[in-house]
Formats: C-alpha cells, structure tokens, sequence
C-alpha cells in the first residue's frame, strides 16, 4: 500500500532530519561533526523510557525530563570537551578543529560504557499506553505514534528554521557559523551562541531519541552508533553545515529506506540509501544544499 | 579635553612574533586620525588588538574613560567602539538587509529602522540589492555594505582597517569622502590606509608605523610635507595634488 509506506518513510524521515539538523548545528558554528551526538540520542532513548516505565511518570513528563537530560548533556560537553580546546575569541585554527573532534569521539567512548554500565547490554521494551493506536482512513492505516512523530518533528524543524531566519539571535547564530570572527565584530557573545548551538543539537537528539523508542517500542545501547552513522551520512548527502539539506536529505533517506524495504529486498536497505548517497555526491561533491566555502 | 582612546606601550605578540613592541596610540572626540605603515608594520594587528580580538600581552587600552585591556569584542563593541575590517569581512552568505541588521547587534533602542532606512538612502545600491546574498555584491559594494553595517552599530569610535584596499581608483575617491562625511557627523575615527596622501588630506593626526613601532607622529597636514613620510610614503616628490 503505496500511501501508507509513504506516511512510513516520511516518519522515520523526519527523524532522521531531527537528528541530521543537530550535527549540522554544531558543523555550522564549530565546523566540527560531533561523533557524541548519537550517543546523546540513545541516552534520551533511555531516559524516556526509563522515567516512563520506571518511575510511572506520564509520557509527556517523561518527554519532557528526557529533553531536559539531553540538553544537560550538550552543555556539559561544550563546557568540560569543546570549549577547553577552543581558542579565547571562539575561532577554530590550525588543530583546534582536530582535537575538538577527537575530544567528541572520547565523549562518545565514554558515553557508550557508561549506558553500558547503567542500561545493560539487552534491548528493553518500551511499552506505551498508545503504541498500537492506529486510525484507518479508507484503506490506509495511521499509527498515533506517526501522527506524534510527524507532529513534533514538524513543529521543531520549523520553529528552528524560523528563529535561525527570522530572530536576532538565530541572526547571530548564522553569522557565527559564517565567521566567528566577524560575529564578535558585531557584538555577538560567541561564546553563548556556540553554546546555544551545541545544547539546542542535543536537545533535539534527545526529542528524536524518545520518539524512536516509542515508535520501536524498545530501546538498546546500540541504537546510538547506527542512528549516528546516518546522521553523518544524510548531512554529508545534504550539504555540510544546511539545514534544509539535512532536512531534505533525511526525509529522502527514510523514504528509500522504507520503499525498498516495502517493495525491494530489506536486505538492501541501508545499502540502497548508500548508494543513493554516493551517486548524489559523484554528482554534486558538496551535497544536495553545499555551500562553497568563502 | 580627554582622549577617547588613550593606547599606552601596546605589546602584542603572535607565537614568538613580536608584532607591536609598544606602542602608544590617541584618539580624542571628534578627531579622524591616521596609521600609515608599509605591509607587515602592524596596523592590522594594532587594530585587532585594540577590538579585542588578539589580547595583548602588555600595555593598557583606555577607551571612553574605562580601561578595556584584555576584554572580549562583543564587550567592546556594546560600549561603541566598532572595527571595519580589513578585507571586509561581509556575511557572504547573508542578505544586504541582515548584514546590516547584524551592524545593529549590540542596540536595543527604538531607532534601528529608521537608522537602517538612512543607510539604505546613503547607499542606494544597498537599497537595490537588500534582498541579495552579499556575497554577490562587487568589492565596492561590499566596502559600502562593511562600512554601513559598522554605522548601524551607532559608533562612537570607529576603526577602518585599510577600506580602499583593492579597489578603483574612483571607487577609493567615495570612499574617503564617506569617511569625511562620517567624521563630519561627530564620529571619531581611527583609519588604517596606504592611500596615504588621501587619508592624510582628510586627517587630523597621523602616526607612522614600522616594525611594530610608533616612528613618526604629528599633525597631518604637518606630515604632508615631511620629508620622510614623502620619501617612503608618498612615493618621492611628486607634487601634492591628491
Ligand atoms: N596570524 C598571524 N600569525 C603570525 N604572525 C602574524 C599574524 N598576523 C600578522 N602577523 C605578523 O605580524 C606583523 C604585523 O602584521 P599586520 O598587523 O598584519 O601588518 P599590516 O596590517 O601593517 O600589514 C607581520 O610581521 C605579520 O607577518
Ligand atoms: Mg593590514
């Protein structure tokens, strides 16, 4: 049923594109990828479960908790991992870029023994009171968790390309990505807008993470690595430092995946998407949406 | 009457490289002056130094009756000082419109559209392109946008790290003229230039720079006529005609 795996791919599209938009915010003022970010995302996987099942707490609490981990976590990886390694004014030079990077890859390490520690190897279900919820209109079935899905990724996605476009602040933010230089001859604290930047990426990681967990219905250390490995690739697809391009590219990435899967060989699923990604790049080396650099 | 900006022995270093070895710099209200300096003298790294954005490593910055040494750029520039520069430096992947509006940053007063719709009267090509990707604007256009957006920020002191540099001949001539005009408003101005017989023409006070080093200063219309200054400056001695 062709609408129906449409409304699939466009799902987990969008989570991918929540995903996506978080490395490109933190490329686009650090020009760095930070490799912790998946791991961010399996912590607010967790959390969400855990405060749900757990604790008893109602999802929207627990969602809310889980967003709240999440952006803790962003700020104290810029505190403790990124801005040490930075120079004074903000700007990247030489091997700050590098050492940022490694110093995020520590993070990562660090933060997979520690869900380790604390989660256990073993997948854990993630039950909720709506997960097999569905409406069916005429002959296509919708699931609640769809309809939330698509709902707060929009509403986030948006509400971020609006304040990025329309606010003085998301102004500053792109001028930082720009130049950091040149923001601060402008007056702008780059200092708080990296920061900005860095908790607002692990805060829609975290968002992503329990939604994925309510739509899988469970939760495993692994989903990390794997949901991180995407997100690299649909940013590198869409244009590094876009975020229409990880938008778009996410989006086209969840639909390739769900309609091979639907009517080609599951097999091929994240082989196809590669695919799909490397002849997109033979073509247009800077991704979909690259900008050239100035 | 007191000096807006007073610099007192500025050492600034790259590494091991001894760029400024001390040097004392002032600016009082109202005053356009000058730093002149063949390449590698140090103008650029003086007026990166005195925004902020390189900290020295001795001497002290006093600007508008408070000591700003060693503070970050963004507290600076909230306090009126504003750096055009060199090289422009526009936001090329922002419009006209946001560039300016990125001038505008540090100010939260009510004035702002009505500064921004002066601007664009000025600098009529801005109002044509505000929509456009700066990056498309020419060199000139993009001189006029990083000198507009450096007003938006209502200056009291502003820096222009060598604005004509790679530009036409006539091109240079607006320029300068925008500089009297700015000064003419009541805006002081410290300018870096290798014009040098125009920026001195239009200049209160100029200060030489070599190596690092203050080594000739004085009124400007004084060091026209200078012999050394017209000798390393002013290209031998060609008559003055501008
Ligand atoms: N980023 C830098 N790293 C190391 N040395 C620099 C840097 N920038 C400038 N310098 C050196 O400092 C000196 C002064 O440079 P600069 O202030 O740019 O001169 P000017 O603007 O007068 O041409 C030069 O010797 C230059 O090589
Ligand atoms: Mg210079």
């Amino acid at each position: 049923m062709l609408a129906e795996q449409l409304i699939n791919g466009l799902t987990l599209g969008s989570i991918y594109a929540l995903i996506a938009i978080g490395y490109t915010l933190v490329f686009g003022v650090l020009d760095i990828i930070n490799m912790a970010h998946g791991e961010i995302f399996m912590f607010g996987a967790f959390a969400g479960m855990l405060m749900s099942m757990k604790l008893g707490a109602p999802l929207p609490v627990a969602f809310l908790g889980s967003v709240a981990l999440t952006a803790a976590m962003g700020y104290v990886l810029e505190l403790l991992a990124l801005r040490p390694l930075r120079r004074p004014s903000g700007n990247m030079e030489g091997n700050a870029g590098l050492s940022t990077l490694i110093s995020t890859i520590g993070v990562a390490i660090i933060l997979e023994n520690l869900s380790l520690k604390l989660f256990g190897a073993e997948n854990q279900p993630f039950r909720t009171s709506f997960g097999n919820v569905k409406f069916t209109i005429g002959p296509v079935n919708i699931y609640l968790i769809q309809i939330v899905i698509l709902l707060a990724s929009g509403v986030l996605i948006c509400g971020l390309a609006l304040w990025l476009k329309r606010s003085r602040s998301g102004r500053a933010l792109r001028a930082t990505a720009e130049s950091p230089e040149t923001a601060a001859l402008m007056g702008v604290d780059t200092k708080k807008i990296i920061t900005t930047a860095v908790v607002t990426a692990s805060a829609m990681a975290g968002t992503a993470g329990v939604l994925v967990a309510m739509s899988f219905s469970n939760v495993g250390t692994r989903m990390g690595v794997s949901m991180g490995l995407k997100g690299l690739a649909i940013i590198v697809f869409g244009g590094m430092g876009s975020v229409n391009g990880a938008l778009v590219g996410g989006i086209i990435l969840g639909m390739a995946e769900t309609l091979v899967v639907a009517y080609g060989d599951s097999g091929y699923r994240d082989a196809i998407a590669f695919v799909i990604i490397i002849g997109v790049l033979l073509l247009k080396p800077k991704g979909l949406f690259g900008q050239n650099a100035s | 009457m007191t000096a807006l900006l007073k610099v007192q022995h500025l050492e600034t270093y790259y590494g091991h490289i001894h760029a400024l070895k001390g040097i004392d710099i002032e600016v009082r209200p109202g005053q356009l002056v000058t730093i002149i300096g063949a390449n590698g003298s140090g103008k650029t790294t003086t007026m990166k130094t005195l925004i902020g954005v390189i900290k020295p490593k001795r001497g002290k910055i006093v600007y508008d009756s408070l000591d700003i040494t060693g503070l970050s750029p963004h507290l600076i520039v909230a306090r009126g000082m504003v750096l055009v520069p060199e090289g422009r430096a526009i936001l090329t992947r922002m419009t006209v419109l946001e560039n300016l509006q990125m001038g505008a940053f540090v100010r939260k007063d009510e004035s702002v559209g009505a500064d921004l719709e002066k601007m664009l009267n000025r600098f009529p090509i801005l109002r044509q392109r505000w929509d456009q990707k700066a990056g498309t604007l020419s060199g000139g256009q993009q001189q006029m946008l990083a000198i507009a957006r450096g007003l938006m920020a209502r200056p009291k002191l502003l820096l222009l790290d060598e604005p004509s540099m790679g530009l036409a001949p006539m091109v240079v001539s607006e320029v300068i003229d925008i500089i009297r005009e700015i000064r003419n408003s009541g805006v002081s101005v410290l300018l870096v230039e290798q014009n040098v017989r125009q920026a001195l023409a239009i200049s209160d006070y100029t200060y030489v720079l070599e190596t690092g080093k203050v080594i000739l200063q004085g009124n400007s219309d004084v060091l026209i006529n200078d012999p050394r200054v017209k000798d390393s400056y002013l290209g031998g001695d060609r008559p003055y005609n501008g």
